[in-house]
């Protein structure tokens, strides 16, 4: 009998967290770090190649490529994350309280979240910005509200799978409540499955952020993000062939890094388990 | 083998050997200094060697973890994972085993050589119909077509003892109780007409009038097939009971074999010695004498009988689930420091009585009041106030799955504690530590998880669990079922300590007869929800009046070794066979 050898999944994870550095540092630092204004506009240099001056060119108003994607890395990724904390806190305390509470709840909670998963994500949150205004927050807080169904499957799938163990009756024959319960013995087993959808869904999420600006949904011009520079080089593809592969690569890039981070911790999640059967 | 000329019935590697009559049939697999490793070249079974003559029956004896069972999965092909043959031969008749590929191995395994585990239902598909199983395996082992293949279903059904085969055979595994399910895992084995049958542990889960007529089953298709039987268990006296030759393994290797009837009746080997003596002590035949039953425990003197006032009263208890009438007027006491076995087989109503008492059955007449208390009058926060008081704890029956695996075993200990009220940690750790060693645990286990305890460490983190609560009154599931002979034993030895020492009322709950006679003062039996027979443990098990008291007794596997069994036998008016 042999064991099919794992892939080694050191190397992905490796460069995952080294891109995550990197966009955390534009988070951070993104706005210091640019050479120019991002907004500030120059007549005299318009649709500039890259030069010692503009390392990725100027655009249609002769405003620093380089300083606007840097600029612009602050909104893209805290949209996103705003979407994820969002899904995290609508879908996981249901996805518990859906196992836990009562049979009414458990019922309500299962149709609303089936409803819930029947919406087209984009065309949801173009209704919701028509609707409460067009700003990213209402556009992410529209995006947050579609992805819980994924988180509060996967909490109450977890929750499910240990509710009826002998240890969560232990505890309730010694007089444990439910909340004791739960942050004594489910939420360890409910976590690490959370913590790969969180991984999964910030991906997701970015790449929505990205098509929303792209868009031109959420944000005012001219404040700059990497799906709104992405349209506006589209535009100018002619004058600048390379323009749009700066923020594309960025938001590739970003996104893969999620996928990545989540599949590897997926892994060294159920590694263990294996080795014990 | 050393010495191929002569004909060797079995050989131990490094015991002595016993030469068989000149016209003794030829060895049909011979096991020659096998060695099973683990990656980091752990030996878990060493220099295992023994012949299994045809038609014979073998019995392997061992506690769990003695590499019984991975010898016969080396002799399937079917070592788990990451264990390896590292060195020894496997041949059956001229075939070398350790050398025979995928393709191979489909040729003989199911066809000639076959098997039967434990758990029979995890070996079933539970989404399809019993008799469809039965007919696809025919199919691809005898190459049958859908109609003969059906009809042999039928015939092996039958031959296997399950009388309304028509039913059977539409049934689905879960509709099967554990008795037939293996019946059905027997057909299935013995469909193809083997030469050789493993049996590992098959009858370990069943009860003990079930066990009995499972082992007659297989006893009876190896007269009537010829049949060659390899029979694995940690219980001696299943063994004695089929097997003509006997290999008592230990830590891996073979500590002693030879024929049954020496084996056990005059062991050479102090292990062996020591197994048979533990049979006698917590078998049922060693109570035939109510002054032997409890042999008397180094260091303690049984404490003074206190003056009768019941801790615990249950007087006409009813419960059911839907129309189904699960317990029916039972009437039961405890007194404080006693202990009380329930004797019943699955299904009896014995672990209802339990849960009724916890509170997570309620029951539709009756009341169990527990010092001047009903408990069945409690709902809601009376409920969890009472739960808090800890006065009655629950021991489940597989400590495995009572313990959260995320959790060290300190703090599913102190669990309990961190319920009851404020406590410092510092008193928890220390009432924490107490309990691991007043259940004979070293305190640094505080900082494991549950998986990396064996099987009669865990029971004994459970039954800490229970104690660092300072309980009135223990509930016991089955708290032994699971664990070989020699834990069961130490187990069984503490629990009486607690009864005498700390005055622990318990309630002891098993379908095993041995180890209640062991260790209660007092048995209840239950059958059918109803006691039928109660009294003292020595008393009832010696002359039962009950006719269902006596079946069970009689279903009891006893221990065959000629001349040491027999005066109890006689004691319960039991023919020998």
């Amino acid at each position: 009998m042999r064991v099919r050898p794992r892939p080694d999944t050191g190397l992905p994870i490796r460069i995952a967290f080294l891109i995550l550095g990197i966009v955390a540092t534009l988070v951070l630092a993104g706005p210091y770090l640019a050479p120019h204004d991002p907004l500030a506009q120059n007549p005299y240099a318009l649709l500039q190649w890259p030069s010692q001056d503009h390392w990725l060119g100027t655009d249609a108003f002769g405003r620093d490529v380089l300083s606007r994607l840097l600029a612009g890395s602050r909104v893209s990724i805290l949209a996103s994350l705003l979407s994820v904390a969002i899904g995290l806190l609508f879908g996981v305390v249901p996805g518990l309280a859906s196992v836990f509470l009562n049979r009414h709840f458990e019922w309500l909670s299962l149709r609303l979240i089936d409803a819930l998963m029947t919406l087209p994500f984009l065309v949801f949150a173009i209704a919701m910005t028509a609707m409460l205004g067009n700003g990213l927050v209402q556009a992410m807080f529209a995006v947050g509200i579609l992805i819980t169904p994924a988180f509060y499957r996967v909490s109450r799938a977890a929750a499910l799978s240990v509710v009826n163990s002998d240890y969560i009756e232990a505890a309730r024959l010694m007089g444990a409540s439910t909340f004791f319960i739960i942050r004594r013995h489910v939420l360890s087993k409910v976590l690490p499955a959370v913590a790969v959808t969180t991984a999964a869904m910030a991906g997701a999420c970015l790449s929505i952020v990205a098509s929303l600006t792209f868009l031109g949904i959420g944000v005012v011009p001219p404040e700059p993000t990497w799906g709104g520079l992405l349209a506006t080089d589209l535009t100018t593809l002619y004058e600048r062939p390379f323009g749009p592969f700066a923020p594309g690569l960025l938001i590739v890039a970003t996104v893969w890094a999620l996928n990545a981070l989540a599949d590897g911790l997926r892994d060294r999640i159920t590694q263990p388990q294996e080795a014990q059967a | 083998m050393n010495s191929p000329a002569t004909v060797v019935n079995f050989e131990p590697r490094g015991g002595r050997r016993e030469l068989a009559a000149p016209h003794s049939p030829p060895a049909l697999l011979t096991v020659e200094g096998l060695t099973i490793a683990d990656r980091q070249g752990r030996k878990l079974v060493r220099d295992v060697g023994f012949d299994v003559p045809l038609g014979g029956t073998i019995g392997i004896v061992g506690e769990s973890g003695s590499g019984k069972s991975l010898t016969c999965r080396a002799v399937l092909g079917l070592l788990p994972a990451g264990l390896e043959v590292a060195s020894g031969s496997i041949r059956y008749r001229n075939t070398d085993l350790l050398g025979l590929g995928e393709r191979g191995w489909r040729k003989l395994r199911g066809v000639e050589l076959s098997a039967v585990f434990q758990d029979p239902a995890s070996y079933l598909n539970p989404s399809i119909p019993v008799g469809r199983q039965l007919t696809e395996a025919l199919r691809s082992t005898l190459g049958l077509d859908k109609r003969a293949a059906s009809e042999r279903a039928f015939h092996l059904l039958r031959s296997v003892g399950l009388a309304d085969a028509e039913t059977v055979y539409r049934q689905y595994p879960f509709e099967l109780s554990g008795g037939m399910a293996q019946r059905v895992l027997i057909a299935i084995a013995v469909s193809a007409g083997p030469q050789l049958l493993i049996a590992d542990e098959a009858t370990t889960a069943l009860d003990a009038t079930v066990q009995a007529e499972v082992l007659d089953l297989l006893d009876r298709l190896r007269r009537a097939q010829g049949l060659t039987l390899i029979l694995v268990s940690h219980d001696l006296a299943v063994v004695s009971q089929v097997c003509d030759h006997v290999i008592v393994m230990r830590d891996g290797a073979i500590v002693e074999a030879g024929p049954a009837a020496r084996v056990l009746g005059r062991p050479d080997h102090a292990y062996t010695r020591s197994l048979i003596d533990n049979h006698h002590r917590y078998g049922v035949e060693a109570s035939g004498n109510p002054e032997e039953r409890v042999a008397p425990l180094p260091g303690i003197t049984p404490a003074p009988t206190p003056a009768p006032v019941p801790l615990l009263q249950i007087r006409n208890l009813r419960a059911a689930y839907g129309n189904r009438a699960v317990l029916d007027g039972i009437d039961l006491h405890v007194e404080r420091g006693e202990i009380l076995g329930v004797i019943g087989e699955t299904g009896s109503g014995k672990t209802t009585i339990l849960r009724s008492i916890l509170g997570l059955v309620t029951p539709e007449t009756g009341s169990i009041n527990l010092e001047d208390q009903d408990l069945t009058l409690l709902r809601g926060k009376e409920l969890r106030a009472f739960r808090r008081s800890a006065k009655v704890q629950y021991v489940f029956q597989d400590p495995l799955r009572s313990l959260d695996p995320d959790l060290p075993l300190g703090v599913s200990i102190g669990e309990g504690l961190d319920l009851t009220g404020r406590i410092l940690p510092w008193q928890r750790d220390t009432r924490v530590i107490e309990a691991l060693q007043a259940v004979g645990l070293d305190p640094a286990l505080a900082g494991r998880l549950p998986r990396d305890l064996s099987g009669g460490q865990r029971q004994r983190a459970v039954l800490a669990r229970a104690l660092v609560l300072n309980p009135a009154l223990l509930l016991m599931d089955e708290p032994v079922s699971a664990l070989d002979s020699v834990n069961r034993i130490h187990v069984l030895q503490l629990m009486r300590q607690l009864a005498e020492e700390r005055g622990i009322a318990q309630i002891f709950i098993s379908h095993d007869l041995g180890s209640i006679a062991g260790v209660a003062d007092r048995v209840a039996v239950l059958h059918q929800g109803q006691i039928v027979e109660t009294g003292k443990a020595a008393a009832v098990l010696a002359c039962p009046t009950h006719p269902y008291t006596r079946r069970l007794l009689e279903s009891m596997p006893r221990l065959q070794d000629g001349h040491a069994a027999a005066p109890h036998l006689a004691t319960f008016g039991i023919q020998e066979k």
